[in-house]
């Protein structure tokens, strides 16, 4: 009779990949991306910017950062204030919220594309709504406006320690089905060459 | 004055239905894993069973099964001599079937229960070994051993009840289903038996 034999599992090197965990929670679905330690953290972020570019599109967006680094936030404000029509926000403890359609806007260009910037912490939060939303006076008043808010799609950054990066989106129910997001995690690995774990969760 | 307050009792969350879909160098792996004590193995072989047939389909398979008990060795044999051309080899380890698709009488015989809730957990195991192209029985067990051994079969397949419970595993060297097929129609099945899930996707083929 014939048996499969099994490999003998030694110590292997951890193998670098992305990966992804999907739950369905009661009326929302918790998308979560994760970096490990020894995959290429630059191509981490352009599949997690594909990511929410694919789920958020042109829907109104605010990226939120919080204390930036002096040369990051004078280079966001010059590009920000060359640009007619720029809509944000900010104050003197280098808090910037910028409000735009999609996740690409000056402050994603120079959070995540910008050179120079490698090494700075790029938390954020992103606050998606279908519909425009109008931009409130302060910093303040715009965060209290988005914790008063009902959810469509918000995202958080935590760029963490140097090994490790999460991105935790979360998402209204019936925008997306699970299985679009399955397929929408391993095709954007796939395209760009990138091992993937994937777990979902009813 | 203090009030004791009865806890609520929690609702334990179902044990879900674990589904696994891996993607190797020229191999697609396919899992499907549960245990339970609130679930009957009969919940477990339905949905297994349904998911086999699916994907199965198109396939010439071999069905081997080793039984070590002699009174369940003999009632299969029984069984599938019975059967109006039934083709199959055995000699006194083990039967081996042939068929095309997923409609096995040697599984049937195995799988018989007295019990009204059907079969229960009993440390069985089976293999699959399929082919794409028509391939012929052998004449003897041996013969047969020998030629699943050497040839490289398109897609096998290992049931196992084990003490963690059920389990089934599928590799697929050569098949119509993509991992996204595999995974819709698992889960699928899973949900229309109305069994929670989970899923576990992984893709190690790329190089970083």
């Amino acid at each position: 009779m014939l048996f499969f034999k099994r490999k003998k599992k030694g110590k292997e090197p951890p193998i670098p990949k992305f990966e992804f965990s999907l739950q369905q929670k009661e009326n929302l679905i918790e998308y979560v991306i994760f970096r490990n330690q020894v995959s290429e953290k630059s191509r981490y972020q352009t599949v997690f910017l594909e990511i929410l570019d694919a789920l958020i599109q042109d829907a109104c967006v605010f990226l939120d950062r919080s204390t930036m680094k002096e040369d990051v936030f004078s280079n966001f404000m010059t590009k920000v204030k060359e640009k007619e029509d720029g809509s944000y926000l900010f104050d003197e403890d280098r808090n910037v919220i910028e409000k735009g359609r999609g996740i690409f806007s000056i402050l994603s260009e120079e959070s995540f594309f910008a050179e120079e910037n490698g090494v700075e912490k790029k938390d954020f939060i992103l606050y998606c709504y279908p519909e425009t939303v109008p931009l409130q006076d302060t910093i303040q008043k715009q965060r209290a406006f988005f914790e008063e808010t009902g959810l469509y799609i918000k995202a958080w950054y935590e760029d963490g320690n140097t090994e490790k990066q999460t991105l935790h989106i979360w998402i209204k129910n019936d925008l997306f089905s699970i299985e679009e997001l399955i397929h929408l995690s391993i095709d954007t690995c796939k395209q760009h060459g990138k091992n993937i774990e994937l777990h979902y969760q009813d | 004055m203090f009030s004791f307050q009865k806890r609520k009792k929690k609702e334990p969350n179902p044990v879900p239905y674990k589904v696994y879909v891996g993607r190797k160098k020229n191999t697609i792996e396919f899992g499907l894993y549960h245990w339970s004590q609130d679930d009957p193995l009969v919940d477990y072989l339905e949905i297994a069973f349904e998911i086999l047939e699916k994907i199965l389909d198109g396939y010439d398979l071999f069905i081997c099964e080793n039984e070590w008990k002699p009174e369940v060795h003999h009632r299969m044999l029984e069984y599938i001599k019975s059967v109006k051309n039934a083709e199959y080899v055995y000699d006194d380890g083990g039967i081996t079937e042939k068929q095309k698709g997923f409609h096995s009488n040697l599984l049937k015989a195995y799988f018989q229960s007295e019990s009204e809730d059907g079969p229960e957990h009993d440390f069985r195991s089976f293999y699959i070994y399929g082919f794409l192209q028509d391939v012929a029985v052998k004449e003897t067990m041996q013969g047969q051993d020998e030629f699943l051994y050497e040839r490289n079969e398109d897609i096998c397949v290992e049931y196992e009840e084990l003490f963690e419970g059920p389990s089934i595993n599928i590799w697929i060297k050569k098949g119509s289903l993509d991992v996204y097929e595999l995974m819709h129609l698992s889960m699928e099945i899973i949900k229309k038996h109305g069994k929670t899930r989970s899923l576990f996707y992984m893709d190690n083929t790329k190089e970083g």
